[in-house]
């Protein structure tokens, strides 16, 4: 089902990634959801499959939506990272996302940028 | 009409007929722009789209003719679908396959006729695409084979048309098959009645967003031993089958663990366990808001309350304030380590106790926001009201939009 099927107008999403040595940031923009949550945890899981990430940044400072799927994939990609031995840090400033880390109670579960 | 018209497979022809669904449906723009396109092409007034039915000769299209349908009459259409090549007359008065139809007998003074049939590609010859004049005419091969296009055409929009109705009936099939499943399980994940608790007045509802989706929204209402009860609302993240497997392992392992000596940590800290270890896809997590009420021998309830990375639990005092209780917790199912608090809260008589998912929230104060303070302005208007009275205010709050996430909430009066 599409983001319009919702009646939500245009919903955006769009994932960046950027490499520096063995510190990876994956910058997440739009609506971060049941529809869109693959394509999150599919770009961590192809940036990590090389080996030597240090590091992961996920920034989510762009993100306009987050639902309990969205914060799932955030919990994946964390979970992953660590897994193959990478720190994680968000990068996040006040909104949609820390208002649901907050309700969620897992806040704490995150190092922050 | 004559036994010799029908053709060996007449009985299965028929039904080929029937399940092109075509007999007496309105004129469609595509069979009359052909039938226009091969009167052009013959120079001749009448071009005819027909189907042979039991006994009658049907037009789907009739260019240049005023006639819906005629009788299945030897000599033209219903002759001409009993073979496969085309049927050509070229002067019907003097043709003795022809003569004594009443189109060439009669008053209308048939002369000229060429169809060719309308093949299914399961070859029963539905009708023709036919060309007729008042005069004589001789046709080239060339003519004939436009005409055997042309009528290619036509049967590639009739098969166009049957794909198309087939796929809408397959889709109407389908979504009323999952909205049957998800109907099933949504029932089967809450409780069939809330039991009555001596001193409590309960209402719980429970809102469906998409009907043909089973939602991770779940109430339930556990009795125990000490004459109260534990409350619970929850929701597994995500939707579909998953989150229901989740909901229903989330509520029946609280009802194992909601007896006796239990707190709502207790039962928490028990039930993330069971979730981490136990539940088939790890990935996954629930959040839900717990509560154990015991009403008191001299009124009012006192209750404990332990949030899992769930909106607060809201009380309307019958001041008509609006409180959040308790404080909160991670979710469950995630983290095998995860910490959860409770805090005890009271009930005096006439505060109502409003617990909810975040499907509340978002019909109350919009697409994503978690933000309660529109929810409070809802509520504190209706102290001192019946649980039935405020949950008809959630019900409305609930039914204005279209719903994009399930919903459901139960309301507590301490009588």
């Amino acid at each position: 089902m599409s983001a319009e099927a919702f009646g939500g107008g245009e919903a955006t999403f769009d994932l960046r990634r950027h490499r520096v040595g063995g510190s990876v940031r994956v910058t997440v923009l739009g609506e971060l959801d049941l529809q869109t949550e693959r394509a999150l945890v599919a770009e961590v899981d192809a940036a990590l499959e090389g080996g030597g990430v240090a590091q992961l940044v996920l920034d989510v400072t762009g993100v306009q939506f987050i639902d309990s799927s969205g914060l799932r994939s955030l919990l994946m990609c964390r979970d992953r990272a660590r897994r193959d031995g990478a720190a994680v840090l968000l990068a996040v400033e006040s909104g949609p996302v820390t208002a649901l880390l907050d309700v969620a109670g897992v806040g704490d579960w995150f190092s922050y940028e | 009409m004559t036994v010799d018209l029908l053709p060996p497979n007449e009985i299965e022809r028929l039904a080929a007929v029937h399940r092109y669904d075509v007999l007496d449906t309105p004129p469609d723009g595509a069979f009359e722009r052909i039938t226009a396109m091969a009167a052009r092409l013959f120079d001749v007034p009448i071009a005819i789209v027909s189907i042979v039915d039991t006994d009658r000769i049907w037009f789907k299209s009739h260019h240049g003719l005023d006639v819906t349908q005629i009788d299945r009459e030897p000599g033209l259409c219903a002759s001409a679908i009993l073979q496969p090549e085309p049927w050509l007359v070229s002067d019907a008065k003097l043709d003795p396959r022809t003569l004594a139809n009443p189109l060439v007998a009669g008053e209308f003074g048939l002369r000229f006729y060429a169809g060719v049939p309308l093949t299914t590609h399961d070859g029963f010859n539905l009708g023709t695409l036919c060309v007729i004049d008042q005069q004589p005419r001789v046709v080239t091969d060339v003519q004939v084979e436009h005409l055997s296009d042309l009528a290619t055409l036509v049967m590639d929009e009739l098969e166009l048309r049957l794909a198309a109705r087939r796929t809408v009936g397959l889709e109407a099939e389908l979504r009323h098959r999952a909205e049957e499943v998800a109907g099933a399980l949504q029932e089967a994940l809450l409780p069939a009645e809330l039991p009555e608790i001596p001193g409590l007045d309960v209402v719980a509802r429970y809102h469906v967003a998409y009907r043909d989706q089973v939602g991770g929204d779940f109430y339930d209402l556990i009795p125990d031993d000490a004459g109260g009860c534990g409350v619970v609302v929850g929701d597994a993240c995500g939707k579909g089958t998953l989150a229901a497997s989740l909901t229903g392992v989330a509520r029946w392992a609280l009802r194992t663990v909601a007896v006796d000596t239990w707190t709502p940590a207790s039962a928490l800290t028990r039930l993330n366990q069971v979730l981490v270890r136990g539940h088939g896809d790890p990935e996954r997590y629930c959040t839900l808001a717990l509560a154990a009420l015991r009403p008191q021998p001299g009124g009012g309830v006192d209750l404990t309350v332990a949030l899992a990375g769930h909106p607060h639990p809201l009380v309307i005092r019958t001041d008509g304030r609006v409180e959040r209780l308790g404080r909160t917790s991670p979710v469950v199912g995630w983290m095998i380590d995860a910490e959860f608090t409770e805090v005890p809260e009271r009930l005096e008589t006439g505060d109502v106790l409003v617990m909810f998912t975040d499907g509340m929230l978002e019909a109350v104060a919009g697409h994503g926001s978690s933000d309660d303070a529109r929810l409070h302005a809802l509520l504190g208007p209706f102290a001192g009201s019946t649980a039935a009275d405020v949950a008809e205010v959630l019900d409305d709050a609930l039914g204005g939009e279209e719903l994009r996430d399930d919903a459901a909430f139960l309301v507590i009066r301490s009588t």
